[in-house]
C-alpha cells in the first residue's frame, strides 16, 4: 500500500497532518534524487520545494494511477531539466572533487546503512541512465515499471541497466560488494 | 542544511505564492475569453450583417442563367439599407402616373436597360417642405449598364434621377412604397426617359421606374408591376426581350 498516496488523499480531505507526514516522507529523497541531476545542493532545494509545492498547488493533476513518489519524482525531474536548460548547462555537470557539507548531511541521511554507502560509491563509475535506475530500483525501492515511468524509458530498457548495471557493481565492489547486491 | 519544519514552512509560503498567481491568471485568462467572444461575436455578426446585404463574394459561377445576363456581373439583391433605427417616410404616390400595360411602358421609354448601382447620391430640395411630396428628396443613382436591350446606350455608366433616398444625417428613408430606392451593388431592369434638362435619365414612372433582378425569382411579380398588363408572361430578362421585340415589331407593322 502506498503510504504516501494515501496521506495526499487525506490531504485533499482537508486533513493538514498529511502535509507533513508527506514532507517529511519524500523532500529529502526528492533533493538528493534532484541533485543526482543538478549535482548542486541549493538549486537541488530549490527545485524540490517547487515540485512539491507544484503538488499541493495543482491538486487535479495526480490521478493515484501511480506510487505518489514515482509523481513526484517525475515531477522532479522534468524541473530539475528545465533548470539546466534556463541555466544554458546541456552538459552534465562534474561532480565537485570535495561534497559540500549540505550534502554530506543529505547523503547520509538517504544512505543510512553501509550496503547504501557502498553501492552508491560505486556508482560513480557506471554511465548515467544506469547510475539512475540503480538509485532509484536499490535506494528508493521503486519497482522497474516506476522507475521507467521516471526516467521516460520502457520497462524492460530499465531491467536492462539494472542488470547490466549490478553485473559492474559487482565488479567494482569485489567479492565483499557482492552480498550488497 | 535546514531542518524540515523549516522547509515545509517555505513550501506553505510558496504554495500560498502559487495559488495567488494561478487566481490572478485564471481572472486574467476568463477576461481575455469574455474579450474574445465578444469579439467574434461582433465579427460574425459583421460578416451575416454583409452577407445579408448582399456584399459577400458570389459563387464564382459564371453563365447567362435565367437573366440572360452573365450571373458573375449580378450580385444577389439587396432588401434595404435602411439601418433598424432610421425612420421611414413614403412619398405620396396618388397623383403620380403609373402604367397598366407594358406596351405604353415601352412605347414611353428613351432606353430600357439591365444594369448595376455602383454608387447612389442623396440630395434635398433646397425648400424642404413636407417631405413625402414627390421631388422635394431625389437620390442620383449611377448605374454601370450591363446590357442595353431598348433605346441607345451613349455610355456604359449613366446617371439617373430618382424620387426619395436615404437621409443619414437625419435618420430618415424617404422612398416610394410601390418603387424602394435603388442600393449600391443592387442590380435593376430599369425604364427610363431622357431628361431634357439635367441630361440625366429618370424613370418613366416613379412607381415602375425599375424592377430589381433576382436570381431566385420573376422580375414583375412584386411592387407596383403585378397588375401589368403584358409583364405577367415575363419571367426574365430573355422574355423581357422577346416581348419589347414583339411590340416594336406590331408598332413598326402598324
Amino acid at each position: 500500500m502506498d503510504h504516501d498516496a494515501d496521506s495526499y488523499r487525506r490531504f485533499l480531505e482537508g486533513d493538514d497532518r498529511a502535509f507533513d507526514e508527506i514532507v517529511e516522507s519524500l523532500f529529502f529523497r526528492l533533493v538528493y534524487f534532484v541533485n543526482g541531476y543538478l549535482h548542486d545542493y541549493h538549486a537541488a532545494e530549490d527545485v524540490a520545494l517547487d515540485a512539491i509545492s507544484d503538488l499541493f498547488v495543482n491538486k487535479k493533476r495526480y490521478n493515484f494511477k501511480v506510487s505518489l513518489k514515482t509523481y513526484l519524482f517525475m515531477l522532479g525531474k522534468s524541473l530539475a531539466l528545465n533548470y539546466l536548460k534556463h541555466n544554458g548547462i546541456i552538459e552534465s555537470v562534474p561532480l565537485p572533487e570535495d561534497a559540500s557539507p549540505d550534502e554530506t548531511e543529505l547523503e547520509e541521511l538517504n544512505l543510512a546503512d553501509e550496503r547504501s554507502r557502498a553501492i552508491n560509491a560505486a556508482l560513480d563509475e557506471l554511465p548515467d541512465d544506469m547510475k539512475e535506475a540503480i538509485r532509484l530500483v536499490y535506494f528508493e525501492e521503486m519497482r522497474c515499471e516506476e522507475a521507467a515511468k521516471v526516467m521516460n524509458k520502457s520497462k524492460k530498457q530499465v531491467y536492462n541497466l539494472v542488470f547490466r548495471g549490478k553485473d559492474k557493481l559487482k565488479t567494482i565492489l569485489g567479492e565483499e560488494g557482492k552480498e550488497y547486491l | 542544511m535546514k531542518e524540515i519544519s523549516e522547509y515545509k514552512e517555505e513550501i506553505r509560503k510558496r504554495v500560498a505564492i502559487k495559488e495567488t498567481v494561478r487566481r490572478t491568471e485564471n481572472r486574467r485568462f476568463f477576461t481575455l475569453a469574455v474579450v474574445m467572444s465578444v469579439m467574434m461575436t461582433l465579427l460574425v455578426g459583421t460578416v451575416v450583417a454583409a452577407a445579408i446585404r448582399g456584399r459577400a463574394p458570389d459563387d464564382g459561377k459564371e453563365g447567362a442563367g435565367t437573366t440572360g445576363i452573365p450571373t458573375k456581373a449580378l450580385t444577389r439583391p439587396q432588401e434595404t439599407t435602411v439601418s433598424p433605427d432610421m425612420k421611414t417616410i413614403f412619398i405620396r404616390d396618388d397623383e403620380l402616373n403609373s402604367y397598366t400595360n407594358m406596351r405604353n411602358i415601352v412605347n414611353d421609354c428613351d432606353l430600357i436597360a439591365v444594369g448595376t448601382v455602383l454608387n447612389v447620391e442623396t440630395v434635398v430640395n433646397e425648400k424642404e417642405g413636407d417631405l413625402s411630396e414627390p421631388g422635394n428628396v431625389n437620390s442620383f443613382v449611377t448605374m454601370k449598364i450591363l446590357n442595353c436591350i431598348s433605346g441607345k446606350c451613349d455610355s456604359d455608366e449613366i446617371v439617373i434621377t430618382e424620387n426619395g433616398g436615404v437621409l443619414e444625417s437625419k435618420k430618415l428613408s424617404v422612398t416610394m412604397d410601390t418603387n424602394r430606392n435603388a442600393v449600391a451593388f443592387n442590380s435593376y431592369v430599369v425604364f427610363l426617359k431622357k431628361d431634357g434638362e439635367s441630361g440625366n435619365y429618370v424613370e418613366v414612372s416613379p412607381a415602375q421606374g425599375k424592377t430589381n433582378i433576382r436570381l431566385d425569382g420573376d422580375l414583375f411579380s412584386e411592387g407596383a408591376w403585378k397588375n401589368v398588363e403584358g409583364a405577367e408572361g415575363v419571367r426574365n430578362v430573355s422574355d423581357l426581350n422577346a416581348l419589347i421585340l414583339e411590340i416594336k415589331e406590331e408598332e413598326n407593322g402598324s
